[in-house]
C-alpha cells in the first residue's frame, strides 16, 4: 500500500477539486484529502487504488465468469497509453464475439451475423466523477473489511476485502486484489446469506503483458462486409417522461434515464411523426456498486401476462403492472430492493 | 432394487469357518463384518476409511464380490473387483450427499458406469443413500444413478422460494414485508442443461433457461431488456474492470 500513498492521495486531489470546484481544496491539497480520506471511510479511496491498477497496466488474460452452475470464459487484451484505454474480450464459450473499446466507445464484431454494434457507454468512462454524480458516500451503505489470509489466483497472491453492506437493499462483494498492483483478479457477489450469486475470476492472467496500443486500436473501425448498428438511445429526464420516486430507495439515486424505442407502430403515433409511446423509458439507479433499471412501458394484455419473478445469477428480475402502465425492474439487486422500487415509483399527476 | 436376484451375496464365510478352525483372527472378522455391512449401505464411508489400505479389508472385500457374482451368475466389470471400486462407491456417495446437503449447488453427479476416480475420495459424512449390495450389476447402476438425479433434480425445484427472508433492516417505514429469495441456483445434471426455478408474486411462474453458452430467456423481450439494463446501466465502481468483462461475456447479439 505504501509505495501508492502519494499516488492514490494525488488522485483523489483530483476528485475533490471535481467535487469542491474550488481552488483553494487544491492550495490545501495534501492535509484536505488526507482528513476526507479519513472521514470518508477507507471505500471511495480503496476503489479508487483498484480502479487505476487496472486502467493503467497492460494485460492479458483469461478469465471465467460464473453465475449459479453457468460458466462462461472468455480472453481479454488490455492497455492503456496514459491518455486512453483500449481493450478486447474474445468470449470463449458461446457464439463469437469480440468486443473492443477504447475509453468508453464500444465496438462489438458478431461474426456469425457479419454485424458490428456501435455505441458509447457512458458508464465506462465516469469512475471517479460518478462517486460525485451519485452524490452518495459509498461508506453510507458498504463496510470494507479486510479478509483472513492472503489467497492465490491465477498465480498471484491477492488480498481478499469484503465489502459488506449496510442494508437490505444491496448485495455484498468479496474482492481478490492482486497484492502489489491491486488489480481484481477475482469478484464475487454475495447475498444475504453469504451465498456466491456470481463470481468473476481470472483463470490465467499475464501482467506487464507486451499488448501495444497500436494493434488494439486499429481493431477499433467497422469490418468490411459487415453491416454497422448504432446503439444508443436518447437520453432525457423522469419528469419529462412524466415519472417521479414517491419516497426515494435508500442508497441509490438517479443516474440516467433513456427514452425506449417504440416496440411497435401504434395508429394514434403514426402520424406524429412516430414518437414513442408516451412515457417508455428506462430509468437507472445506482447507489455506486449496483445499478437497477426501471423499463416502463405502456401495459398491453397482449404482450404482458401474469407478474413474474426471475433471478439469473445476481442479476434479479421483477415484472408487474402498474395501473396503465407495465413496469420490468432489472438489477443486480436482491428482489426486495426492485420491490421497494417498483411501490414508489409513480406517474406525476 | 433386490428383485431380481437372490438376497444379497453376503455370506459370512468367517462364521462358517469357525466353527471349526482358527485361521482367522478377531481383527479380520471385524473388518469383514465392517465390508459387509458397509456393502449393505449400513456403515458410512467414514467409518470404512480407517481400514482401508489394510490387506484384510482388501481381501474381503474380493470375496464377497466374488461371492455376490458367482451366486447371480453375471459377470461383473472388472473394476468391482478392485480395490477402486471402495473408493469409487465411497467418493460417489459422498457427491451425492454433498449435493444433497448444499441443495443443489453444482457439483456433477458422476454417472456410475463411468466412475474412474484415481484418489480415494473418502470423508466423514453419513450417506442418505443406502447403496444395495447388488452394485455390481449395471442395469441396477444406471437405475440408482438416475434415481439419484431425480432425487436431486426434485430438490433444486423444491428449493426455489424457500432460503429465508431479507433481513428487516429495511428503514423508510414502508409496507415492505420481508420475501424469500428465490433460490438463484441450480444442481448441474448429467443432462447436460440446468433449470433455474423462478418464484412469483402472486402467480404464474415464468422460466429461465440457462444452457452452458449462456442464458437463453423464454421470453426474448426480457432478454433484449436485461441486455440494455446492462449496456446502459452498468454503472458501477467496483465492476468498472469485471462489470465490463462480465457483461462482453454474457450479453447477447440481438437487441
Amino acid at each position: 500500500m505504501t509505495p501508492y500513498f502519494h499516488k492514490y492521495f494525488c488522485l483523489f486531489a483530483l476528485v475533490c477539486k471535481g467535487l469542491l470546484a474550488t481552488d483553494v481544496a487544491i492550495a490545501q491539497a495534501p492535509a484536505a484529502t488526507a482528513a476526507a480520506a479519513q472521514s470518508d471511510g477507507d471505500v471511495s479511496a480503496w476503489l479508487l487504488r483498484l480502479n487505476e491498477a487496472s486502467r493503467n497496466r497492460a494485460y492479458t488474460g483469461t478469465f471465467v465468469v460464473s453465475a449459479g452452475s453457468v460458466m462462461s470464459s472468455a480472453r481479454i487484451w488490455h492497455v492503456c497509453d496514459g491518455s486512453q484505454q483500449l481493450e478486447r474480450v474474445d468470449a470463449l464459450s458461446g457464439p463469437p464475439r469480440t468486443t473492443v473499446r477504447r475509453n468508453d466507445e464500444v465496438m462489438t464484431f458478431v461474426p456469425e451475423e457479419r454485424l458490428t454494434l456501435v455505441e458509447r457507454r457512458e458508464s465506462l468512462g465516469l469512475f471517479p466523477a460518478m462517486l460525485h454524480s451519485t452524490d452518495q458516500r459509498l461508506a453510507d451503505w458498504y463496510a470494507l473489511r479486510g479478509v483472513g489470509a492472503a489467497e492465490r489466483v491465477a498465480g498471484f497472491e491477492a488480498d481478499v476485502w469484503e465489502l459488506q453492506p449496510r442494508d437490505g437493499l444491496r448485495f455484498g462483494y468479496r474482492v481478490w486484489a492482486e497484492k502489489k498492483t491491486g488489480l481484481v483478479l477475482k469478484l464475487q457477489t454475495l447475498d444475504a446469506q453469504q451465498r456466491v450469486l456470481e463470481q468473476v475470476a481470472f483463470s490465467e492472467l499475464n501482467l506487464d503483458a507486451s499488448v501495444r496500443v497500436d494493434q488494439l486500436a486499429k481493431l477499433m473501425k467497422p469490418r468490411p462486409g459487415y453491416k454497422v448498428q448504432q446503439l444508443s438511445l436518447p437520453r432525457s429526464t423522469a419528469e419529462a417522461l412524466g415519472w417521479r420516486l414517491r419516497q426515494p430507495v435508500p442508497g441509490y439515486a438517479s443516474s440516467a434515464v433513456h427514452v425506449l424505442p417504440a416496440k411497435r407502430v401504434e395508429p394514434a403515433s403514426q402520424g406524429a411523426g412516430g414518437k414513442p409511446p408516451s412515457g417508455s423509458m428506462q430509468w437507472v439507479f445506482s447507489d455506486g456498486l449496483a445499478s437497477v433499471s426501471l423499463f416502463v412501458e405502456p401495459f398491453d394484455p397482449k404482450e404482458h401476462g401474469a407478474e413474474v419473478q426471475l433471478s439469473a445469477g445476481a442479476t434479479q428480475s421483477l415484472a408487474r403492472r402498474l395501473d396503465a402502465y407495465w413496469l420490468t425492474a432489472v438489477g443486480e439487486v436482491p428482489m426486495g430492493t426492485l420491490l421497494r422500487f417498483s411501490q414508489v415509483l409513480e406517474r406525476i399527476p | 432394487m433386490n428383485t431380481l436376484q437372490v438376497p444379497t451375496g453376503r455370506v459370512e464365510p468367517h462364521h462358517a469357518d469357525a466353527t471349526g478352525t482358527t485361521g482367522t483372527t478377531d481383527a479380520t472378522d471385524d473388518v469383514s463384518a465392517r465390508v459387509s455391512a458397509y456393502m449393505d449401505g449400513a456403515l458410512s464411508a467414514g467409518e470404512v476409511s480407517n481400514d482401508l489400505g489394510s490387506p484384510e479389508l482388501s481381501e474381503a472385500w474380493h470375496r464377497y464380490h466374488l461371492i455376490g457374482e458367482a451366486l447371480r451368475a453375471v459377470p461383473s466389470e472388472p473394476f468391482v473387483s478392485s480395490m477402486n471400486a471402495l473408493h469409487a462407491s465411497a467418493a460417489r456417495r459422498t457427491a451425492a450427499h454433498i449435493v444433497q446437503r448444499a441443495g443443489g449447488v453444482a457439483v456433477p453427479e458422476p454417472l456410475p458406469e463411468q466412475d474412474r476416480l484415481p484418489e480415494p475420495a473418502v470423508v466423514a459424512l453419513r450417506p442418505r443413500h443406502r447403496e444395495a449390495a447388488n452394485d455390481g450389476v449395471f442395469r441396477w447402476k444406471l437405475v440408482s444413478g438416475l434415481a439419484s438425479v431425480v432425487a436431486v433434480l426434485g430438490v433444486a425445484w423444491g428449493l426455489s422460494g424457500v432460503p429465508g427472508s431479507l433481513p428487516g433492516a429495511l428503514s423508510g417505514g414502508t409496507e415492505l414485508a420481508a420475501r424469500t429469495t428465490p433460490a438463484p441456483q441450480a444442481a448441474a445434471v448429467a443432462i447436460g442443461a440446468s433449470m433455474l426455478a423462478a418464484d412469483t408474486v402472486p402467480a404464474v411462474a415464468g422460466v429461465l433457461v440457462s444452457t452452458p453458452n449462456g442464458h437463453m430467456l423464454r421470453d426474448p423481450r426480457l432478454e433484449a431488456l436485461m441486455q440494455a439494463h446492462r449496456q446502459a446501466g452498468g454503472a458501477s465502481a467496483l465492476q468498472v474492470p469485471t462489470g465490463f468483462m462480465r457483461n462482453a461475456t454474457f450479453e447477447a447479439h440481438k437487441r
